[in-house]
Parts: structure tokens; C-alpha cells; sequence
């Protein structure tokens, strides 16, 4: 062990609590993004609803828009090719291609529409990278601002993502960590002491987590999965087996390479593909890739959506020019493998998509458990040094995030709304909005010297607005309940619904907690004139 | 099939969680309140035995959904059964 001086050795210890509580203050960021994520589906069909509810994921008739879509973009940038349907079942349709720019780099060209699955008709055209295409999506605006907030934070590729697989790490490590310092953690499953001080805070934390443990340790670890896999794992495998040749290592660990052939030629139609697949399972489609669109060795991949009861759902390849089934495709490779079950399965148990609303909520309660596990370990943490004047930053900021986070994405939410009424760009208004919010709930915890008080002014300012969601998404043009409920799109009046009652329930909370604070100030004061 | 089988693995499970978060004598200790006879073990048996079934079955989605909502049923318990501070005190002069 280094010996050194008592001062260093202060402020080496203030360093390390500090840099523990940001990276935990990111890792509560990502948290509570998921748990929105995980009706993000639902969210975008709230957001942007169509008069008229599609009669199928992917309605009869698709091929032809789909062909004509194809038909505008140049050969050369017809690489690779995906769709699926979101935002009120409209078909997202893109063709992906990378190519190098002048000085060597490889650059993404991305070109996306969005098609309207009952009048057939291609609409908001798009074209850039990534970000590019986010930035002029007005459909699916408030979902695609959650889900990069919660996959790479808003950061640059590949740096999000590597700083969100680092904030995995570093839940499983605080999963597990915690199971091993809580020596009574069976025993005090069920034992939670209601008082205003740290021993209740510590058995609410402790509680929380125990209960949250096997799912924080799982979210963790398939997050940790995801953010790795494309921004380091690939990278590193391709360098270290391929000769740096990313390309063609995910095309042997796919398993799909196509012998190159690059004469014309047309595509079957995909319709008979997607029917053709419809009577091999008792499933939907889920989406549709489609490689070298319009050359011979183009190839069609019909992902279907798990069948009922199951996790995983299968993939079937076609032939492109001929339309000819080709063979059934497990998650890695050509051949089943416990490593391609083992991958098949980290999406189901990331995303708890495999049973529709009824696994989404419960992956819901879970992902809200982890993040008051997260935020209640934060404060028991600096709460207890909050006397020492190094940590007393942090026991505001972590108030500030606490509330000020839900606050801020229901901000940003409202701010797509009125952006959408005023026609302004969405995603820009929205990011100002989140951070301007955020910004805003710091200073106030910073200024105010009761931090309580500001978490409950947060809060109910975040259940104000959750009401006034469904007032403004009508005033943006949206439909009402009635039309919804003709028409069998029960997404809106379920979320409109959902936000109402969340947003009683924080002005609940903050009466209620006003109230024991009211009562406890009046209790000590009766204490005090009969001392 | 997938919401009945679910359901019907997690009622008895969560009612075990019940019955075993009411009579938790560490709990009820700190409450204050007498400890009654432990039957535990059966109660135990109760909330596993659904899981144990639906991996028999073969049932992973039903599983996940069944192993999820016990999870988040044991904490709500758990905060519905609170310890108010009052009788954490009286507990604390009766000794």
C-alpha cells in the first residue's frame, strides 16, 4: 500500500466518491430512459396515430411502394434495406450505405421514407447519417429522442455506446456487489422501518434492490451486451480475425454470406415472400432485410415475431430474384448453436417484448424498481456525508437529477407537441427543452437550501405537465378517444390514461409529504413549549 | 394462453409472498407484534413450486413473466407492510 499524506489521501477519497456518484447519476440517466423505452413502441403509435389502424404489420399490397421507393434510390446505395412498422403502423422503410469520403473515412448514406399502410403513399423522404435521419423524423420524434438518450446518451458514435456499456458494468458490479455486502439480506426481505431518517432510507434501498436483484443483474448485463457488441466487440474480433475487415465479420458470424453477384437483377414480389413465410409459423412479421436490393445475389430475411408463448422468433431467407424459399436462419451463423440461442435470447430479455403488453409492464415495473434502486442508493450515499463540504455539491446535484430527469423527458415530450404546432424542427426544440429543464432543477437544488422542498416542487411541476400531455397532443392535431376506440387503436387513450393517473399520483405524493412535514414541524414545535 | 398461464402461476406464488411477508418474524419483531408458529417452509414450497412448473413445461415466457411479477409483488408488500416509526418506537420503549 502507498503511504500517503492524510490531506492526499482526503482528497483521493473525495475524487473517487465523486466520480462513483456522476457515473451513477448517468447510470440512473439510462435507466430511467429504459423504463420508457420499453413502450417505445406504444409511445411513437400515441405520439403519431393514422385515422385508420392498419389490417396488418405488413399490410397486402406493400411491395408495390415499397419497389417504387427502391426504384428512386441509385443501384450503388442499395446495400442493405430494412423495414418494419412504427409510429401508428406506418411502414419505416431504409436503405443503408457505407462508403469512404475523399480522406479515407467511412461514412454512413442513409436514405429513409415513411410509407402510410392504407393509402400505399410514400411520405417524409429523408436522407443523411444516422443522426441526419433522426433529426427529420417527425412521426416517431419522441421515442427516437428516449431511446438515444437511453442507448448511447445523446453522445457520438461509438463513444455513447461505449460509455453506456461501461454504465452496465457498472450496475452488474453494484448488483452484485451489494448482495455480497448486505449480510441480512434474506432476512430482512420483508423489513421495511417507516421514519423520517438514513435507517429507513437504507431499508427502503436495500429492500428495493434485493427484490430488483436478478432483474438488475439481467438488464445489466444484456445492456452491457448491446453497447459492446457493435462499438467494441466487432471491432476488435474483426482486427484480430479479419484483417480489420468489420464487413466480413459480421457476414461470418451472421452466417449469410452471398456468393458477389452483381448483374441486375429484379426483385421477386415480396408480398408472396411475406405471405409465403405468414404459413411456416403462427406469428406476424416483425421486419424485413433485404441485401443488394435489385442485383442476382440479392437476399430477402422475413423475421418473424415470437409465437405465443415463446422468446425467440424465427428468421426465414429467401432467394431475391426468384423468390424462392431458402432455409430457416438461426440467430448466429447457418446452424443452430447454444452461442446463437444464447444471442437470440438478449434481445427478448433486454427489451421483455416476447409477450406484448403484458411482459412490457412487467419489464416496466422492473426497470422503475432498478431506477429507485439506483436513486436511493445515490442519496443514502451522499445524505450521510452531506455535513462534509466536498459532498454537499453532490447531494444537490443528485436531488436535481433525481426529479429533475422524469421532469425534463416529460418536458421534452411536451416540447415535441409544440413544436409540432408551431412546425418547428422537432428534435433540436426537444433537446433544448430536456437540457434547459435539467439545467434549470440543478440550479434550483444548487440555490435552495431545503433540497427536499425542490424534489417536491419537481415533482409536481412533472405531474402538471403529465396532465397537460393529453391536452396538448389533442391541440397538435391528434385524434380524440372516440376515433381511437372506433378505429381499435387503444395505444392513446391507454397512454393518455396512463399519464393521467401518473400525474394524480405525483400530486398525491408532494400533498402528502407536505403533510408529514407539517405535521412533524408542528409536532416538534408542541415538543418544544412543553419543554 | 400465454396471460392465463402466467397468472395462474403467479396467484399462488404471490399469495405465499403474503402470507410470508405477514407472518416475516423479523418484521414482526420490529413492529412490536408476537411472532406466531413458523410454517415458512410450506409457504416457500408454495411460491417456488409454480416456478419449478412452468420450467418443467418448458413455459420460459410464462417463466420471465411469472419470476417478474412475484419479484415486483414481494416489494410492494414489503412497502405496503411497513414498519410505521410509532410502533418502531413503542416497540423500542416496550423493552
Amino acid at each position: 500500500m502507498i503511504r500517503l499524506p492524510q490531506r492526499e489521501t482526503k482528497s483521493l477519497l473525495a475524487i473517487h466518491g465523486w466520480s462513483a456518484v456522476c457515473l451513477g447519476l448517468l447510470l440512473y440517466v439510462v435507466i430511467v430512459t429504459g423504463v420508457a423505452c420499453v413502450f417505445a413502441d406504444e409511445i411513437g403509435d400515441w405520439a403519431s396515430p393514422l385515422p385508420e389502424a392498419p389490417t396488418a404489420r405488413f399490410p397486402s399490397g406493400i411491395d408495390a411502394p415499397l419497389r417504387t421507393f427502391a426504384e428512386s434510390v441509385d443501384p450503388s446505395q442499395r446495400d442493405a434495406f430494412f423495414a418494419f412498422p412504427r409510429a401508428g403502423g406506418r411502414m419505416y422503410a431504409q436503405f443503408h450505405h457505407d462508403a469512404r469520403d475523399a480522406s479515407g473515412k467511412m461514412v454512413e448514406h442513409d436514405i429513409a421514407v415513411d410509407i402510410d399502410p392504407a393509402t400505399m403513399q410514400i411520405e417524409n423522404r429523408r436522407e443523411g447519417d444516422d443522426d441526419a435521419l433522426a433529426a427529420a423524423d417527425r412521426t416517431n420524434a419522441i421515442s427516437n429522442f428516449f431511446i438515444n438518450l437511453h442507448v448511447r446518451l445523446h453522445v457520438p458514435e461509438p463513444w455513447g455506446l461505449l460509455l453506456t456499456g461501461v454504465l452496465g458494468l457498472a450496475m452488474m458490479v453494484a448488483a452484485v456487489s451489494g448482495f455480497l455486502i448486505h449480510r441480512h439480506l434474506i432476512r430482512e426481505l420483508f423489513t421495511l422501518r417507516r421514519r423520517r431518517d438514513l435507517l429507513s432510507a437504507r431499508d427502503a434501498h436495500v429492500v428495493a434492490g434485493t427484490w430488483n436483484l436478478l432483474f438488475s443483474f439481467l438488464l445489466a448485463f444484456t445492456g452491457s451486451f448491446f453497447s459492446f457488441a457493435s462499438s467494441f466487440g466487432v471491432p476488435v474480433m474483426a482486427m484480430v480475425a479479419f484483417n480489420g475487415d468489420q464487413e466480413k465479420a459480421l457476414e461470418t458470424m451472421v452466417g449469410n454470406p452471398p456468393a458477389s453477384d452483381p448483374r441486375p437483377a429484379t426483385l421477386a414480389n415480396l408480398d408472396a415472400m411475406l405471405a409465403d413465410a405468414r404459413t411456416r409459423t403462427h406469428s406476424e412479421i416483425y421486419y424485413i432485410g433485404i441485401e443488394h436490393w435489385g442485383r442476382a445475389d440479392a437476399r430477402v430475411s422475413v423475421t418473424m415475431l415470437p409465437p405465443e408463448g415463446e422468446l425467440l422468433g424465427t428468421t426465414y431467407v429467401y432467394d431475391g430474384p426468384s423468390g424462392g424459399f431458402q432455409y430457416e436462419k438461426p440467430a448466429l451463423g447457418r446452424v443452430p448453436s447454444v452461442g446463437g440461442a444464447l444471442y437470440g435470447l438478449m434481445a427478448p430479455l433486454h427489451f421483455g417484448n416476447f409477450a406484448g403488453v403484458l411482459s412490457k409492464g412487467v419489464w416496466f415495473a422492473l426497470g422503475f424498481a432498478a431506477a429507485y434502486v439506483a436513486l436511493s442508493g445515490m442519496r443514502l450515499w451522499t445524505t450521510r456525508r452531506a455535513a462534509e463540504p466536498g459532498w454537499r455539491p453532490l447531494t444537490r446535484a443528485v436531488a436535481g437529477i433525481g426529479h429533475g430527469l422524469p421532469l425534463a423527458l416529460t418536458a421534452a415530450a411536451a416540447a415535441c407537441f409544440i413544436a409540432q404546432i408551431a412546425d418547428a424542427e422537432l428534435e433540436p426544440v426537444m433537446m433544448r427543452s430536456f437540457l434547459a429543464v435539467l439545467a434549470l432543477a440543478l440550479a434550483a437544488c444548487w440555490m435552495v437550501r431545503d433540497a427536499e422542498r425542490v424534489s417536491r416542487a419537481l415533482l409536481l411541476l412533472n405531474g402538471v405537465l403529465m396532465l397537460a400531455l393529453p391536452a396538448l397532443r389533442l391541440l397538435a392535431g391528434g385524434p380524440g378517444w372516440g376515433a381511437m376506440f372506433a378505429t381499435g387503436q387503444f395505444a392513446v387513450p391507454a397512454i393518455d390514461s396512463a399519464l393521467i393517473i401518473a400525474g394524480l399520483t405525483c400530486l398525491l405524493a408532494v400533498w402528502r409529504a407536505t403533510a408529514a412535514e407539517r405535521g412533524a414541524r408542528q409536532a416538534l414545535r408542541f415538543e418544544q413549549v412543553r419543554g | 394462453m400465454t396471460l392465463l398461464l402466467s397468472l395462474s402461476a403467479t396467484l399462488p406464488s404471490v399469495l405465499a409472498l403474503l402470507w410470508l411477508a405477514w407472518r416475516d418474524p423479523k418484521r414482526r419483531r420490529t413492529a412490536g407484534l408476537a411472532s406466531g408458529p413458523a410454517v415458512r417452509r410450506l409457504a416457500v414450497i408454495v411460491l417456488l413450486l409454480p416456478g419449478a412448473a412452468l420450467i418443467a413445461l418448458g413455459a420460459w415466457a410464462e417463466l420471465l413473466i411469472w419470476a417478474g411479477l412475484s419479484s415486483a409483488a414481494g416489494w410492494l408488500f414489503t412497502q405496503g407492510l411497513a414498519v410505521p416509526g410509532t410502533a418502531h418506537r413503542s416497540a423500542h420503549h416496550g423493552r
